[in-house]
């Protein structure tokens, strides 16, 4: 990283493009996320939000070419640091896990080798930048202080099983910073945790992201969290982009129907209003390429167009992207 | 420490009491056995009066929780009696034969796991590669082979035919040869087949995903976290079967007329030499006890999660 390219804030760090992912099965491939363009800036956090299955985890793994190449196949750019990294042999992919993209997981029980102790895992991510031992234990303290777990040097002994969740979390989280990289991929980090826990562990985040200027990927199901953390939202829906904006955009303003009828579902209900409103029908089947909008079978402001949509962004403002026909400009219903 | 040392007077209690069971059990099945060495000895050549007097001098005519008394008082003392059939004492002949027995079962283990760990791992990386199909299958056909018709065919191929190993008894290295493939080469199926489904298994763990992700090398992954917790199961295996395999050596010993333990049993057992049989059955209880206990502090080395053995 040269530091004349990197001065400007909203220097662009990674850039998805066109990404596709299809996971190979028999008897049928699902296609778990169908062409997905976004970008995050330095120090930027950039949340991608949806429900289960939408394609969100599996954006972020293919992200580090972390899934399992020999069943799925992977389509589109991932530009970090204007590199592609899906072009990369397999073997320089791992110069950029760790030390420059880092990654924390869902569930960090199983997320931990339990056979090894936390200090040793940590201090395995160091070692990987030559560090010696005694080093890398020194800084294996540092980082379990930084990520605020009491009695660091008592700490870096513990095996996984030792420690609760929410330290677990932490173990975690220090072990993905301890090269310092410039992106930390949070895949649901706070899903498997309770909510005060959940609350501290964002809190860290937030932290290291201010101390560091870590640019951050948010996966997260849970718009409170979406509203506390980022600064940019992507909308998924059935492995497709529906929108993507600033968080107040998205939350005040937002223009997809889809995203609309998110923002009618969230509990925080406004007066009067005193049932949640549920989004009918069901997710559409992922085993063959969607063919127009993929919400448009439920979608109650679907019109003849949006069974061709081929699912382009329209600027409908400063970096306010949509993906809906409704915005296309022609053919209106 | 003081932890470990209650861990090992607690296992060497319940140890006792299991060979104590054994033993009992195993008398009692004796007894209930028909005939006795004094008639295979004797045959029909002498008479009923002079069966009884010998049967009253080896004490056999006494009922059997008082042979079987006398039989521990003597082991406490350390004598395990002496054979019917030979005279000898009865604990210089299995220490005369155990050598030969230790040597044969833990070469045939150094075999079995320095083949069957790597095969198992590579097959288990390279998952429905030809390399592993053809691991696999062969698996299957050495796991229905049995030891002792493997024994025999091994000795017409390579003893009979081509004269490179000697068909039986000891006399020297190449002699053990035969009777460690013929112990191992079915083990090995076992063995291999279990490493590779815990190396598949662990490759498609969580924690894998980790390490590739803070920057790993895939060979120290390979090496730390997925052969490395592979190897648990592959251990608890190891000393379950241990005991098995020292006591199962008995039809292979036979086979290739080997001086160890295992013929030695064999033989006492047609010959109803029930010292002999008391004092082999008596040993292989120990053995499983001892190996069991290692086992499980081994274990807890192995698996922090295990609970116990050895606490600092």
């Amino acid at each position: 990283m040269n530091a004349v390219s990197w001065d400007s804030h909203s220097e662009e760090l990674l850039r998805v493009k066109n990404l596709s992912v299809r996971y190979r099965g028999t008897p049928k491939d699902i296609h778990a996320v169908g062409g997905i363009s976004f970008s995050i800036s330095k120090s930027e956090v950039f949340s991608l939000v949806g429900e289960s299955g939408c394609g969100k985890s599996t954006t972020a793994h293919a992200i580090a070419r972390l899934l399992d190449e020999k069943k799925t196949t992977l389509g589109g750019q991932v530009f970090f640091d204007g590199c592609d990294l899906l072009a990369l042999p397999w073997s320089e992919m791992t110069s950029y896990r760790g030390s420059r993209i880092g990654m924390i997981f869902q569930n960090p029980l199983d997320s931990l080798n339990p056979l090894w102790t936390a200090g040793y895992q940590i201090g395995e991510a160091i070692r990987c930048d030559g560090i010696d031992s005694s080093a890398a234990l020194s800084m294996t303290e540092g980082l379990l202080g930084e990520v605020m777990i009491p009695d660091p040097a008592r700490r870096t002994s513990s095996y996984p099983h030792e420690l609760s969740g929410g330290m677990r979390q932490r173990v975690m989280i220090a072990m993905m910073i301890s090269r310092r990289p410039s992106l930390l991929i949070a895949d649901e980090p706070t899903t498997a945790l309770d909510v005060t826990i959940q609350s501290q562990i964002l809190d860290l985040i937030r932290e290291l992201r201010r101390t560091h200027q870590t640019s951050i990927l948010l996966i997260t199901h849970d718009f409170g969290i979406v509203a506390d953390m980022a600064d940019r939202v992507g909308v998924m829906y059935a492995g497709k982009l529906m929108e993507v904006g600033d968080v107040e955009a998205i939350f005040e303003s937002p223009l997809h129907p889809y995203t609309q009828k998110l923002m009618k579902a969230l509990p925080n209900m406004p007066k009067g209003e005193r049932r949640l409103e549920v989004i009918q029908g069901s997710v559409p089947d992922m085993s063959a390429p969607i063919e127009g909008c993929a919400f448009r079978e439920r979608c109650e402001e679907a019109f003849g167009r949006c069974e061709k949509w081929e699912g382009r962004m329209i600027e409908m403002g400063a970096r306010h992207l949509v993906s809906c026909a409704l915005f296309s400009g022609d053919g209106e219903p | 420490m003081n932890g470990f040392f209650a861990f090992v007077l607690r296992r060497a209690l319940y140890g006792a009491l299991v060979v104590l069971s054994v033993t009992a059990i195993l008398f009692s099945i004796l007894q209930m056995m028909p005939g006795d060495a004094i008639e295979l000895l004797g045959g029909n050549r002498i008479s009923k009066n002079r069966i009884e007097m010998m049967r009253v001098a080896w004490g056999l005519d006494k009922p059997p929780a008082i042979q079987y008394l006398y039989w521990l008082r003597n082991l406490a003392t350390g004598n395990m009696g002496v054979s019917i059939m030979t005279s000898q004492d009865v604990a210089k002949m299995i220490l005369g034969r155990l050598p030969y027995t230790l040597l044969l079962t833990f070469l045939a283990l150094a075999v079995q796991y320095l083949a069957a760990i790597p095969l198992g791992l590579i097959a288990g990386v390279y998952r429905d590669s030809l390399f592993d199909r053809i691991c696999v299958q062969s698996a299957v056909i050495l796991r229905a082979i049995p030891s002792f018709w493997l024994g025999i065919l091994l000795i017409l191929l390579f003893s009979v035919k081509l004269r490179l190993f000697p068909v039986s008894g000891y006399s020297g290295l190449q002699s053990l040869v035969l009777p460690v493939l013929s112990i191992a080469l079915p083990l090995i199926a076992d063995t291999m087949r279990l490493t590779r489904s815990e190396v598949v298994e662990t490759m498609a763990e969580k924690h894998v995903t980790t390490a590739r992700a803070k920057g790993l090398r895939e060979r120290l992954i390979l090496l730390r976290h997925i052969l490395r917790n592979s190897m648990v199961p592959v251990s608890v295996m190891f000393f379950l079967t241990l005991p098995w395999l020292i006591g199962g050596s008995v039809v292979v010993e036979t086979v290739f007329s080997w001086p160890g333990m295992g013929r030695l049993l064999w033989r006492s057992v047609a010959q109803q030499d029930y010292p002999v049989i008391q004092g082999i059955i008596f040993v292989i209880a120990v053995l499983t006890v001892v190996c069991s206990t290692v086992g499980d502090i081994v274990l807890s080395l192995l698996d922090p999660r295990i609970k116990g053995a050895v606490k600092s």
